[in-house]
């Protein structure tokens, strides 16, 4: 009964995450589209934290530390070029930390992961009881980051968070003989989410997630159309 | 990992967002009877789990970033990890150091350290109040605080926990209000 | 045809990719050009260095850190600088090693031991499963473990999760222990310890194992059995020369992890193995006289026939040794004040209070004290709620 359960979910899963990019999931602070004269000019990057894994034929995925590299630089470029190019904001890198800023950055990021799937699910006002977090949206991470501010002269930071699991080739052929014989081989999977946080307030402004069956976090080409999704939620003028 | 596990799940609760068991507490619902045993009043505006094996579970922002769960347990229910029984005669310091042994036996917060531990009252019957602070393993410091007695029923407990960054702030007059609500019938 | 189609999922889902055997390292040089799936486990590794180190579970005692080290140096002198010992702020009695040559071993364990030949028992053996690269090839393992689950029907494809974990969970084969345990030997002779510790150490864990009803943990999962293990050392030790057991050096070294281990027990209920550690003579010598203190309190905890009076003999004889230590004047009074006799409750917690005016318990105490001031003293204070 157990594995029936579990196999209907994963088939509820798969149909839900082989969808294309689902750019449409975003969150915006209203504060933040109610005064777009306010939006950050100069904004800084933290380092993109994107884990990418290989799945193998069996579906156990493996980091792999090179692929990661690869999805950081990516990523890191992208946000860049996609943000000046759209004149949404100035994107400057992170500078050199302390290990005590980074102990910090460490606890902030930890905390803006929880903040992320509270808003992915519940944040974004889709079920019916959660729905006033739509207009009474007040997620932050605290005034925690202002060393940044200072360090940078950045008004806000731009916190891109997310995992690639990328199907080995066994994989693949695994789930084609699969969809021939009707077994469930579930593919790899993407999720994404870019936020922009307030470096004095901690106020979370806008977040944009992404989920995906085709991205390859590993190619220049599929980043970039993942960033421009992700920031195609911004709000204001481009 | 956290976020991509959370991201996994959450695609799967967005799925099934028509049957989730949410409801908010607004001034009609708040007070609650449990039972023929205690009342109280749950807090204004945040979040109930209608479908939840406790007592009550309500969230402000989510169960990631703030929660109080009630919990009434019977004497002969074993807790998880010491495996020890509770008994209507436990002297109130001995609750406080079954809870914490409870904690402390748990590997998600077997280094805490406590913030403050005394007794109180609940409903006017005496309780004892802990307060704790454990890191998790992306270093985000959080905190909870449990208030919690023993009758002939078996134990009353009322745990609220949130990150120590912002959030265990923001919810704790909350919480500290729903624990001064409590009656016993 | 579907019968065929089937099959050749079930050989695509089950083929491991790297099945042949990895060689050992001979030195740090080797280490400079990992191949991809090493370089990978290694980063994960030390992400999960990175993590227990921001979870506060590393202890961060620089004399224990470099007692450790020396001893993990004197055994693999080749790999100074990558084979990094850590101990964990962890009772649990547990060691294990990481891909990139970290090792971790938990207070709890070290406190089990009675000499430094003991303890590098464990870390020769954990030295072992880096040098022979065991991760690498466990990875693998779990690889091909979970493609079976897959073939065989289980539904539940790990999605998400990493191989440090899933190591954990599916353990190191009884092959790999068993190499472990025969290059762990070699090195612990090679140092010059005592080979017969070899047998003790896992008569400690066997005993342990029995006393507190664990279900065997990570060090033993998949692990060849104990006696099995202590037969076959037994077997090797028969003709081994003598060596070093380093006693005093461990006992000196450790007195303060050791008493601090007592009050983690204590802290979270683990009282069995307080009272295997501290009623046997041979380990009870290697203890200050407060120490008694914890085994009074695990006999309260235990609550069998006679723990109660067993608790009250410990408690007296602290307060005769040790007139100084606070908590033995406490226990001894929360003991008569849970029997209903307040008047020899009272002034011992007015005693504990003056020894240690901030404790943290204060307001407890101060609490009972009230209650024994508004009540007979044949009164039983505990069921009066409070005014």
């Amino acid at each position: 009964m157990i594995r029936q359960i579990i196999g209907a979910m994963l088939l509820v899963a798969a149909s839900v995450m082989a969808t294309p990019a689902l750019a449409a999931m975003s969150a915006i602070n209203p504060a933040f589209s109610q005064n777009l004269e306010g939006r950050p000019k100069k904004v800084v990057l933290l380092p993109p934290q994107v884990f990418v894994f290989e799945l193998s034929a069996g579906g156990v995925p493996t980091r792999m530390a090179d692929w990661e590299a690869a999805a950081r630089d990516n990523l890191t470029a992208a946000a860049t070029r996609l943000a000046q190019h759209s004149r949404l904001f100035e994107l400057v890198p992170a500078p050199p930390l302390t290990p005590a800023d980074l102990d910090q950055l460490d606890a902030h990021i930890g905390l803006y992961d929880r903040v992320a799937q509270s808003v992915f699910v519940y944040g974004r006002g889709e079920q019916g009881a959660w729905a006033h977090k739509k207009h009474e949206f007040d997620y932050t991470v605290g005034p925690g980051l202002a060393f940044l501010r200072e360090q940078t002269g950045a008004d806000a930071a731009l916190i891109v968070l997310g995992a690639d699991f990328i199907s080995s080739s066994e994989r693949k052929a695994a789930f084609v003989v699969g969809l021939l014989v009707g077994v469930a081989v579930p593919l790899g999977q993407s999720f994404i989410t870019a936020g922009l946080v307030d470096l004095k307030t901690g106020h979370v402004q806008w977040m944009s997630f992404d989920s995906s069956a085709s991205l390859d976090t590993r190619r220049p080409a599929d980043v970039d159309d993942l960033m421009r999704a992700l920031y195609q939620a911004y709000p204001g003028p481009r | 990992m956290t976020l991509c596990r959370s991201l996994a799940i959450g695609l799967l609760i967005a799925s099934l967002a028509a049957c989730a068991p949410w409801t908010r507490v607004d001034q009609a619902s708040r007070l609650e009877t449990k039972r023929d045993d205690y009342t109280l009043e749950l807090p204004l505006g945040w979040v109930r789990h209608t479908a939840s094996a406790n007592d009550f579970f309500v969230t402000r922002d989510g169960p990631a970033l703030n929660y109080i769960v009630v919990n009434r347990q019977p004497h002969d229910k074993k807790l998880p990890h010491t495996k020890r029984e509770t008994r209507a005669d436990m002297l109130p310091h001995e609750i406080a150091e079954l809870t914490l042994a409870e904690w402390k036996s748990a590997e998600s917060t077997a280094n805490l350290e406590v913030i403050s531990n005394a007794p109180v009252m609940l409903g006017g019957r005496p309780a004892v109040r802990v307060h704790v602070r454990f890191k998790n393993d992306r270093g985000l410091p959080i905190e909870r605080v449990m208030v919690a007695l023993v009758d002939t029923k078996g134990r009353l407990s009322i745990q609220y926990e949130a990150p120590a960054i912002v959030y265990f702030q923001r919810g704790l007059a909350d919480f500290e209000a729903m624990v001064a609500s409590v009656r016993f019938r | 045809m579907k019968h065929m189609l089937t099959a050749s999922l079930n050989l695509a889902l089950a083929a491991p990719a790297h099945a042949q055997e990895v060689p050992p390292w001979a030195g740090i040089d080797e280490m400079r050009a990992l191949a991809p799936a090493e370089k990978s486990l290694w980063q994960e590794a030390d992400e999960f260095d990175r993590a227990l180190a921001r979870a506060g579970k590393v202890n961060t005692d620089p004399v224990l850190a470099a007692y450790l080290q020396g001893i993990m140096d004197r055994l693999y002198p080749e790999f100074k600088g990558r084979l990094r010992v850590r101990l964990l702020n962890a009772q649990h009695i547990n060691a294990f090693a990481l891909p990139n040559g970290s090792i971790y071993v938990n207070a709890g364990l070290v406190a089990r031991f009675e000499n430094e030949a003991q303890l590098a028992t464990v870390l020769a053996h954990e030295g072992a499963h880096f040098t022979h690269r065991h991760s690498l090839q466990q990875a693998e393992r779990v690889r091909n473990a979970a493609a079976f689950a897959l073939v065989v029907g289980l539904l539940g494809v790990p999605l998400v999760g990493d191989i440090v974990a899933l190591s954990s969970m599916f353990g190191y084969s009884r092959k790999h222990e068993r190499e472990a345990d025969e290059i762990g030997y070699q090195r612990l002779i090679a140092a010059g310890y005592a080979p017969r510790e070899t047998i003790r150490t896992f008569e400690h864990l066997q005993a342990e194992i029995k006393a507190a009803d664990i279900k065997e943990p990570f060090f033993f999962a998949s692990h060849p059995k104990l006696q099995e293990r202590i037969d076959s050392f037994s077997e090797l030790v028969k003709d081994a020369d003598s060596g070093e057991v380093g006693r005093e050096r461990f006992v000196g070294t450790t007195a303060g992890l050791r008493l601090a281990s007592l009050k983690a027990d204590l802290a979270a209920y683990r009282y069995r193995q307080i009272i295997l550690i501290l009623s046997n003579p041979e380990h009870r010598r290697e203890y200050p006289p407060e120490a008694l203190y914890y085994l009074g309190e695990a006999y309260r905890l235990r609550g069998e026939k006679g723990d109660d009076e067993a608790a009250e003999r410990e408690f007296n004889s602290v307060i005769g040794t040790a007139p100084q230590f606070a908590p033995a004047h406490r226990a001894l009074g929360l003991l008569h004040f849970k029997r209903g006799d307040l008047a020899r409750a009272a002034p011992l917690l007015r005693h504990y209070l003056e020894l240690a005016p901030g404790a943290a318990d204060r307001a407890y105490v101060e609490y009972y004290l009230t209650l024994m001031e508004t009540q007979k003293p044949t009164d039983n204070g505990l069921r009066t709620p409070p005014q």
